[in-house]
């Protein structure tokens, strides 16, 4: 009995996104696509106890959930041009494992309608975990900072505009395709942002979606495997969430050159090397590729001991060439002092606009730094005040007030 | 799937047209319906006038137009049938008001199915 | 003259619409008005639009296109649904408006079709 539960849960979290892409691509609607899916698993695990598990219980679920799909549409009386659609996509289905061919897996739809244009930018990396992995609007709440209410009434609306603006499941035309995965990537890159934040924060486990995002970056690769960005946007969250547990010792801030080696976790990091490797043979150089690679350099130069600060200097000047953020220069700023070169470090801060800076911790943190090694340690210990008041977390606060007190005793 | 595009523009800007620059944004609007219609999306379209001539009506109380400060005021419409909202942004996109000001894509209520 | 018939309704309006309950009586209204209303007029085209949530906004700057998520607050009155008119002026057309079920707590602008 505890088996068909077993069994019903395994297929629940393995095939919870395919069964729904290829549902509601079939019926437009991704919320009721879901309903019917949630009854379908409900029926199941009222009858596989009694009665055993199906051979195939993706066919099974597949077709119980069709039937509510239909029942509803009929019952509504809405939506009747569905109803052909969904018959033969069900009998399609049937036909498809009956022959045991795999399963067709349509969830790239699913991502590249969770990250259409159309809908709110805010609620595409929500829509994603929901649809795609099946996570409930409270989990994804509280990795958002925001209420289980105010998050299902967002997602319900991204369905309902889904539906009734009739956005479609078709991939998008090949001359939207570069900016439509530039979206879906972003997507699933906020997904793992909303992970990292609750490690500086509070320990809520259930908060941290790295995991998910790294699934769904891993998904994606796989689904459009000749794209660079892709693969890259996989490596450098692994080569980050690979790190994840020497980020911290007894609380404090670990610098990655203070780093534990013992706690990095080297598969993760071996995968995120030969995930960088596939995007450099995909010959699309982008930012998420060089990020990547810059990951890659600070880990050789621990493990290989390897001296590799020109070349994240290099890195950095391609990814500000290519992609200016504030993030990125204040890292070309800092990959330029750990090269020695203190005063282009400093140029490079100084040439940032105030409006960008002035509430920047990162900028005010690395600022610090440069200022102290050029012995400007007035200004250093101004600039770690300004740092320390801007960071969110106690580990981060006490690392930097630590640099702060070896700058000895300053004038002030 | 039926779309209204609602086209929002600051009307003013076609006041301070010359004749010519008028007759070439009617132009513009022309060969937009005519491409709509060869498309076989086209249903109803048309221009306004400006706000100033509209009035807006509550129960029991008429207001003339223009209602507010909005930089930008509904210069016209058009409404289309297409296969679906891809394909209706397509079209917004090409409006000449999607240049000057925005398109609004609102769809079509098809009231019970 | 050509007028068009702007239905503006507030968001309590539009969230009859999933409001079983209240739906009919909503609907009802607006049919007796849309029957009366050919009756009197020629009406040569209308349509009821879905919500505002479900609106997009597109614009080009420079050959780049923007699409957006129609940021809609849900305290303004939106457009509902429009009907396009010929009649005689716009006083008349704004006679029919007051009786439209949206003039009741939203509004209806009435404009004339430029003629070019």
């Amino acid at each position: 009995m505890n088996d068909a539960r077993a069994i019903a849960e395994e297929t629940a979290r393995a095939s919870y996104g395919r069964l729904l892409a290829w549902l509601s691509s079939r019926s437009n609607d991704v919320a009721a696509a879901e309903d019917a899916l949630a009854d379908a698993f409900r029926a199941a695990l009222e009858t596989w106890p009694e009665r055993g598990a199906p051979n195939s219980p993706e066919a099974w679920l597949l077709t119980a959930a069709r039937r509510k799909l239909i029942d509803g549409s009929r019952r509504k009386n809405t939506y009747k041009d569905s109803i052909p659609a969904l018959t033969l996509a069900a009998e399609e289905a049937e036909i498809a494992m009956r022959d045991e061919a795999p399963f067709p897996d349509e969830r790239l739809k699913l991502l590249f309608i969770c990250a259409h244009p159309a809908i709110d930018a805010g609620v595409r990396t929500p829509l994603m975990l929901q649809t795609v992995l099946g996570l409930d609007a409270a989990r994804i709440a509280s990795a958002f900072l925001v209420s289980p209410a105010a998050m299902s009434g967002r997602l319900v609306r991204a369905k309902r505009k889904i539906k009734a603006a009739a956005i479609p499941f078709e991939p998008p035309e090949p001359q939207a395709w570069g900016p439509r995965i530039g979206a879906v990537l972003e997507a699933i890159y906020a997904a793992y942002g909303a992970g990292w934040d609750e490690i500086d924060g509070s320990a809520n486990a259930n908060a941290n979606l790295t995991g998910e995002a790294i699934f769904l970056a891993r998904l994606t690769a796989n689904l459009i495997p000749d794209q660079g960005e892709t693969w890259g946007l996989l490596s450098l969250m692994l080569h980050a969430e690979a790190r994840r547990d020497a980020r911290r010792k007894d609380g404090a801030y670990m610098p990655l050159g203070e780093q534990d080696l013992a706690l990095w976790n080297q598969a993760m990091i071996d995968e995120a090397e030969a995930a960088l490797a596939r995007a450099w043979k995909c010959g699309q150089v982008g930012a998420y590729q060089i990020e990547a690679a810059i990951q890659s350099a600070h880990v050789a130069a621990r493990l290989k001991g390897h001296d590799t600060t020109v070349d994240i200097v290099l890195l950095y000047e391609k990814l500000n060439a290519l992609a200016p953020t504030a993030g990125a220069a204040v890292g070309y700023a800092g990959a330029l002092a750990a090269a020695g070169r203190f005063e282009d470090g400093f140029k490079v801060l100084d040439a940032m606009h105030p409006e960008q800076t002035k509430n920047y911790q990162a900028w005010w943190a690395v600022r610090a730094h440069i200022l102290n090694k050029l012995e400007r340690k007035n200004e250093a210990k101004i600039a770690y005040d300004r740092a320390i008041g801007l960071a969110e977390d106690e580990a981060t606060r006490r690392f930097l007030a630590a640099k702060r007190a070896a700058l000895g005793k300053v004038r002030s | 799937m039926n779309y209204l595009l609602l086209l929002y523009q600051d009307e003013n800007l076609w006041e301070k047209k010359s004749e010519d620059e008028k007759a070439e944004t009617m132009g513009a609007y022309f060969s937009y319906a005519d491409a709509l219609r060869e498309a076989g999306a086209h249903i109803d379209g048309a221009p306004l006038e400006h706000s100033s001539t509209s009035k807006r009506v509550r129960t029991n109380r008429v207001q003339d137009g223009p209602f507010a400060d909005a930089k930008e005021q509904l210069g016209g419409y058009f409404l289309i049938d297409v296969d679906n909202l891809d394909s209706a942004l397509e079209w917004a996109a090409r409006c000449p008001c999607a240049s000057t000001g925005h398109v609004e894509v609102r769809p079509v209520w098809n009231i019970g199915g | 003259m050509k007028i068009l018939m702007l239905a503006h309704e507030t968001p309590e309006d539009f969230k009859i619409r999933d409001d079983k309950e209240k739906f009919d009586a909503y609907m009802g209204e607006w049919y007796a008005f849309s029957n009366q209303l050919a009756e009197d007029v020629d009406i040569v085209a209308s349509a009821a639009l879905e919500k505002p949530e479900t609106a997009t906004v597109v614009s080009v700057r420079n050959g780049e296109r923007f699409v957006e998520d129609g940021p809609y607050p849900d305290t303004k009155e939106q457009l509902g649904g429009f009907f396009l008119i010929d009649v005689e002026n716009i006083d008349e057309a704004a006679k029919h408006a007051a009786k439209c079920p949206a003039a009741k707590n939203g509004c209806v602008d009435v404009s004339i079709i430029a003629n070019h």
